[in-house]
């Protein structure tokens, strides 16, 4: 048992007091001294040959006032605690300068210097208490990453180097005279757990526990640190070491930082630390960010005032002012009090796995197959040296249903360290394994010990037990304890397995006291394995052990508190190998009554179980008299019901053998019809020794089958969801090829061959790519290498990028009516650069008669307009092959001059607008004297918090069909007879996404509205701002003559009261799912997954919708009539309530040049993020803005074609010219202007 | 533009005999006959015809508002409906009236029957598709290509 440091102790009762604070940024201070080569040398190593510049840590030796002086700035700027500059003090960091030998003294020397620094300060300011943490930074190897690409279980530093080096770096800075160590900017938590391990060494050694911070790293908005951990796992993975505080450092701003920021504080039993970047890197500001101190302390505040935190600080690009201001809003905060976390068993993968220890448990998981000495096929594989096949075999576990996975390589012909290390590393690069714990098991500790170094999760060993003594147990299960694991007790001791329940019982008992009294083990990362014995072996004193154990489990839950039980039910029923139907049926009856009994786990072929009640009851009935042992000729009767059922078949693994049993061809092709990736790539290498070079089995095998896929999409037997899965395996084959293909290149660069290059981009002034991203998939799944410029992409960057690619096509996409314009101007530019390559139009508002009718006549080359992204095969196919492209653009020509001439002729004679005084003339008109006009609760600018749970029940689904091109509405399209089936599916992956976005918070909605005096002005809405100055907003009449009974000529100005005395109000809004959006989807597309990349683009479009709705729910209660609404959620879709929230741009108020005007009333960019473009698209796509109108009567409706007498009067009122506003109103206008 | 068109008063059926000619005394007797005021209002009868509505415009919609009066005998009325539509719609009552003869032609020579609200809503989707979006679409040619690259499920 460790001692307490007294600063240990002092720091846990001050932090219950007051929150502490850090320094800021060490780089971004030095960087401002502007320092030289020189700086880094002089005294110590002028004579050095390599060049030292930018290694800030030397600077204790060479320029150590400038260190003291940023130190006694942040002291005096209100900083707590101050870190020492030794980022880069480990040998590791130090080799790139081959200066390894200077570690232990940079580390002593940056602690001395510190702590005078303190010293100092504190001499000056007698009333400040102030610390020095040593900083242990992340070095630059990781432990659970390749850098080899090719290479997935290379690791480039050891486990026992780090340990080697965060050991040395630990003695240093104690020595130096630190009160605290701090190991920060943790992008891998397996180089953390090192560092803990070399912590706990140290301590060890000292007998003395010192206050420890930890500090991770969340890279991005996926929430996962660099090597992959979700917050919680990388909680579990390291809070073994007993920390003072853990928290997040570095990466993001506090305003990303967040939801991570809340999660822990939720779940750590310590203190919690923060201290983020100023906001997210500018490459144009001098310190590389430019987040204002006033607006970081205002990030920071907030966490203080939401009681998420103990202590605060800043990392890269905060200064001396950041932290000033950050003290001044936090220091009267109360700290964070640390909850009580509910005890359980908290084991990690990539994604956290607990296990409450309660009566009410399911019974987890331990998949058994990835054991040589369980699984023939595993270690057939395995001798082969055959991992990439081994690793699905544990990749088809967890798919299975496995919670956790079981290792296991014992076998005497076998490297056993070798293969562990080996396969745990491969395991590491595949997310959708190393998602789950890991269970390490091995009867050698050596085998164990070298997983354990592997594993940046929380795993299980198993097993270790008393069978060679008290001590030798100790010693592994601390050591167990030192690496973060849990540990699995075998029931053996000195004299043998225990076979009886009271054995069992009794060596499990003395196990857990012994733990818990001399090691203070966590009674939860404790599991016990009771011994499950084969029964019906023919020997009698055989016949209990199936009761033995159960009732062994059902005591162990008694006596032994906090601690699980688990077995391995294989070993059961060995007695019937063979006869897999009986296996199967002894093992789900035996758990049947042992998880009753308290049965936590097992180690079982996840494929392999059945359910209790369908087993065949007399099968059933010699099964459960062979495992409670009920009477003595069970098992005989057992064996003579055994013979008659001989299994002839298992289930799911041999459906998935069926396949695996084709010829290679039509297993390409069944895994891109049925979108299966998990064998596409030992598929595809199959293929490429077949075939000879990588790009014959893109136009062999894998164009087949996506050709097979194509038909089906053609027939309407396979659907867009589908074909998109197709594509993520397609796209995975592709990458696995293309190392080859550019290995060839270079070999062969004259015989290289292009595939046709596609140029797609979404036109300067937008930002919605959802459709554009579709069409892409499908050409880059029919073998187009498709050049994607993204968004807004202006007309030359989309030109220039065509000449440089040679590209054969170019695509434009856009959704909103400005776009139009953007792609006449690139079709005309085109024509003027002198192009000729064919030019592609899609988005949801071009059209053919668009295309025809204003884009084509502006280039003479091929302008095809594909309305569908199942037909841009079709036309991209005719468009570039040679036989057939002269017909076609013909065809297309003709096609589209009859348009024109059709358009032309509609023209004439058309139109019954009436004029703009006729229809001002009657307007809606309401009874202002007598109408009860609603009084807001609030008015001027505000934001609402909103979470994620909250807009759930307001979002309208059916559009999020639509985007998948699937048409109908929710929810009658889920029974749709012809695509039902396909709606489920993609509805239910829908689902898992969104869950998984809320669950980890991953989008951060933002709501700004605004609610203002207003009184109307014939078409204009005159608004009395948060400064009292008066805006206007300009509103259109509807021109078309009416002929019903209303002969009312709507404008929305009409809903808003005529005269201020009216006391009447507009609203605006506008809100987002957020910016998360778009980095959350491109984190799919970097995995190749454009699948998940456009779900979470459609699920974020339909969180913004849902947004708008509640939003709009909100103000209708500030309003008060809201109140007193009773709606369904259904009758809220379909807005049968009071009021309308019209947006810029749509039917009712066209002009998109208005939103520019709402955006100034609200501040929105300011409030909310959201951007506006040049043509007034919102930045991010997944944004909604509008006005409320709250006229009872309130409607929406289509303003229709306009006059030019309305126009004229309209720009005039806009002071805009009358040739601006035709062009932002062009789909708008009743005439052709000149 | 025609700014003399709300000034035009024709209030009675005679209004409508004068303004477009003899000929169409006995289609307006017939669609009163036909009709009971209950599904046609005389003001609804001129609204109808006093434009550029022809006689076989208006013996189709009559057989149309008479099925739907015997299929929706209360609520709505068919014509009301059919106003409510023709007044959100950027295209004008001749137009719709041309789209409803193309239509129902299309549902005669493909031997279909449908009811008046299921036509609307179809020529409201046609209205509405992106085929129509931001650009003065004719309404003919656009319900005639609906027709052919779509059909009409219904």
């Amino acid at each position: 048992m460790l001692t307490k440091h007294p600063t240990l102790i002092e720091l846990e009762s001050v932090l219950k007091e007051k929150i502490l604070f850090m320094d800021g940024a060490m780089g971004t201070m030095i960087q401002t001294y502007k320092l030289e080569e020189k700086d880094f040398r002089e005294a110590y190593f002028d004579q050095h040959p390599k060049d030292l510049k930018g290694n800030n840590d030397l600077l204790v030796f060479t320029r150590p006032s400038i260190i003291k002086e940023i130190h006694t700035q942040y002291l005096a700027a209100g900083a707590d605690i101050i870190e020492t500059n030794t980022f880069s003090g480990t040998k590791l960091a130090q080799k790139d300068y081959d200066l390894e030998h200077i570690v232990y003294d940079l580390n002593f020397k940056a602690a001395k210097l510190a702590r005078l620094a303190v010293d100092d300060f504190m001499k000056q300011n007698p009333d400040r208490k102030c610390y020095v943490a040593g900083a242990l930074g992340p070095t630059n190897r990781t432990l659970s990453l390749s850098p080899d690409v090719n290479n997935p279980a290379f690791r480039a530093v050891t486990f026992d180097e780090l340990v080697e080096n965060y050991y040395q770096q630990t003695k240093a800075l104690i020595e130096g005279g630190v009160d605290i160590l701090l190991p920060e900017t943790v992008f891998d938590t397996l180089n953390l757990k090192a560092c803990i391990f070399a912590i706990e060494k140290y301590q060890d050694e000292t007998k003395i526990k010192y206050p420890l911070m930890l500090s991770v790293t969340i890279t991005d908005a996926s929430g996962r640190t660099l090597s992959g951990q979700t917050v919680e796992a990388f909680w579990n993975s390291v809070r073994h070491a007993k920390p003072l505080s853990v928290g997040i450092n570095c990466a993001l701003g506090a305003r990303e930082m967040r939801p991570y920021i809340e999660e822990l504080s939720k779940i750590a039993d310590c203190f919690i630390s923060c201290y983020p970047n100023a906001g997210l890197p500018n490459p144009l500001s001098p310190t590389g960010y430019d987040e204002t101190p006033l607006k970081t302390a205002q990030f920071v505040g907030e966490f203080a005032e939401s009681g998420f935190i103990n202590i605060l600080g800043g990392c890269c690009g905060t200064t001396p002012p950041h932290i000033a201001a950050i003290v001044k809003k936090c220091q009267s905060r109360a700290p964070r009090i640390i909850p009580i976390i509910q005890q359980a068993t908290r084991l990690s993968g990539l994604e956290a796995f607990t296990i409450q220890n309660s009566d009410s448990n399911p019974f987890y998981m331990v998949g058994e197959r990835t054991n040589v000495t369980g699984s023939p096929l595993f270690a057939k594989l395995i001798k082969a040296q055959n991992f990439d096949e081994a690793l699905s075999v544990a990749r088809q576990q967890v798919v299975n249903g496995a919670n956790i996975i079981d290792i296991n390589f014992d076998e005497g012909l076998l490297d056993s360290v070798a293969c562990m290390t080996h396969f745990l590393n491969l395991v590491a690069s595949e997310p959708d394994i190393s998602r789950v714990p890991i269970m390490i098991d091995s009867s050698k500790w050596e085998v164990i010990e070298a997983g354990l170094k592997c594993v940046q999760g929380k795993s299980i060993v198993n097993s270790i037990s008393l069978k060679e003594g008290e001590e030798l147990f100790l010693k592994q299960a601390r050591l167990a304890q030192q690496y973060g694991a849990a540990v699995v007790i075998m029931a053996f001791d000195e004299q043998g397995q225990a076979a009886s329940k009271d054995e069992k019982v009794r060596i499990c008992k003395r196990a857990y006291d012994l733990l818990l009294s001399k090691l203070d083990f966590d009674p939860h990362d404790i599991i016990f394995d009771a011994n499950i014995l084969t029964v019906a072996t023919g020997i009698e004193e055989h016949d209990p052990y199936g009761v033995n154990f159960i009732e062994a489990v059902k005591e162990l839950k008694k006596v032994c508190p906090g601690a699980l039980t688990s077995g391995g039910v294989s070993n059961l029923s060995f007695s019937f190998r063979g006869n897999n139907i009986v296996r199967e049926a002894i093992h789900t009856v035996f758990l049947y009554h042992a998880i009753k009994a308290g049965l936590d786990m097992g180690i079982v072929n996840a494929g392999m179980l059945g359910v209790y009640d369908e087993i065949n009851p007399e099968l059933r009935e010699k099964c459960e008299a062979v495992v409670l042992n009920t009477h003595s000729n069970a098992t005989e009767e057992l064996l003579e019901l055994a013979e008659k059922l001989k299994s002839t078949n298992s289930k799911k693994e041999e459906k998935i053998e069926e396949w695996r049993e084709f010829n290679l061809e039509e297993r390409i092709s069944h895994s891109l019809v049925k979108g299966l990736d998990a064998f596409v790539e030992l598929d595809t290498e199959e293929a490429r020794v077949k075939y000879g070079r990588p790009l014959n089995v893109i136009e062999g095998p894998l164009m087949e089958g996506m050709k097979i896929v194509g038909n089906l999409f053609g027939q309407g037997k396979m659907f867009l969801p589908q074909v998109v899965k197709s594509a993520r395996v397609m796209k995975k084959a592709v990458a696995y090829l293309e190392p080859f293909m550019e290995e060839e290149k270079r070999l062969n660069a004259a015989n290289a061959r292009e595939q046709g290059i596609f140029v797609i981009a979404t036109v300067k002034g937008d930002v919605h790519d959802i459709g554009k991203n579709i069409v892409g998939v499908v050409l880059a799944c029919n073998g187009y290498k498709v050049i994607d410029l993204g968004v807004m992409t202006s007309c030359q960057k989309i030109l220039d990028a065509a000449i440089l690619h040679k590209a054969d096509i170019i695509g434009l996409s856009g959704l909103i009516t400005p776009s139009l314009d953007e792609m006449i101007h690139v079709a005309k530019e085109m024509e003027r650069q002198g192009f000729e390559l064919p030019l592609l139009i899609g988005g949801a508002t071009t059209s053919k008669a668009h295309t025809a009718i204003k884009i084509a006549p502006h280039y003479h080359a091929p302008i095809a307009h594909v309305g569908d992204a199942s037909l841009v095969i079709e036309v991209c196919n005719r468009l570039l092959n040679p036989d057939k492209k002269a017909a076609y653009a013909l065809e297309l020509k003709n096609l589209y001059e009859q348009i024109r001439l059709r358009h032309l002729e509609g023209l004439s004679g058309k139109s019954d607008l009436l004029s703009y005084k006729e229809v001002a003339a009657h307007p809606f008109q309401s009874n202002w004297d007598e109408l009860e006009i609603a009084t807001p609760s609030r008015t001027g600018i505000f934001n609402i918090e909103v979470t994620l749970e909250e807009i759930i029940p307001y979002i309208d689904w059916s559009p999020f069909f639509w985007t998948w091109e699937l048409k109908g509405t929710y929810p009658k399209i889920l029974g749709n007879t012809t695509y039902g089936e396909e709606a489920k599916k993609l509805f239910h992956d829908a689902q898992l996404l969104l869950k998984d976005i809320v669950q980890k918070k991953i989008f951060n909605p933002r709501v700004v509205v605004g609610i203002f005096p207003a009184y109307s002005l014939g078409e204009d809405v005159i608004v009395q701002n948060t400064q009292g100055e008066s805006t206007t907003l300009h509103f259109l009449r509807q021109q078309k003559e009416k002929i019903g009974d209303d002969g009312v000529y709507y404008c929305l100005a009409d809903f808003i009261a005529p005269k201020a005395s009216y006391n009447d109000y507009i609203g605006g809004f506008a809100v987002t799912a957020g910016h998360e959006v778009e980095t959350y989807a491109k984190s799919f597309q970097d995995k190749l997954d454009d699948y998940s990349s456009i779900m979470v683009k459609a699920i974020g479009d339909r969180l913004a919708e849902g947004l708008a709705e509640l939003t709009h729910k909100k103000v209708r209660e500030y309003f008060g009539y809201g109140l007193t609404e009773n709606l369904s959620n259904e009758e809220l879709i379909k807005e049968k309530y009071r009021g309308v929230r019209p947006a810029p741009g749509y039917p009712a108020c066209p002009d998109h040049t208005e939103k520019k005007i709402l955006w100034d009333l609200l501040n929105a960019s300011e409030q909310t993020g959201i951007a506006l473009t040049e043509n007034f698209a919102m930045n991010p796509a997944s944004s909604v803005s509008g006005f409320f109108f709250n006229h009872p009567e309130a409607r929406y409706f289509n303003v229709g074609n306009l006059a030019e007498d309305q126009i004229e009067s309209y720009a005039a009122r806009k002071d805009m010219s009358k040739a601006e506003i035709e062009k932002w109103l062009a789909p708008n206008l009743g005439y052709e202007p000149k | 533009m025609n700014p003399n068109k709300v000034e035009k008063k024709i209030l009675t059926l005679e209004d409508v005999i004068e303004l477009k000619g003899e000929e169409w005394r006995t289609p307006l007797a017939y669609a009163r006959a036909t009709l009971p005021d209950k599904f046609l209002t005389d003001k609804n009868l001129i609204r109808l015809t006093k434009g550029r509505c022809t006689i076989k415009h208006l013996e189709l919609m009559v057989v149309i508002l008479f099925q739907d009066s015997k299929e929706r005998p209360v609520g709505v009325t068919g014509i009301d409906q059919f106003f409510y539509v023709v007044d959100r719609s950027d295209f004008n009552l001749f137009d719709w009236l041309e789209v409803f003869t193309l239509f129902n032609n299309w549902l005669q020579t493909n031997q279909r029957k449908t009811p008046l609200p299921k036509m609307l809503g179809y020529l409201q989707c046609c209205e509405d598709s992106p085929e129509n979006k931001d650009i003065n679409r004719n309404f003919i040619e656009l319900v005639k290509e609906m027709l052919d690259q779509h059909g009409f499920i219904g």
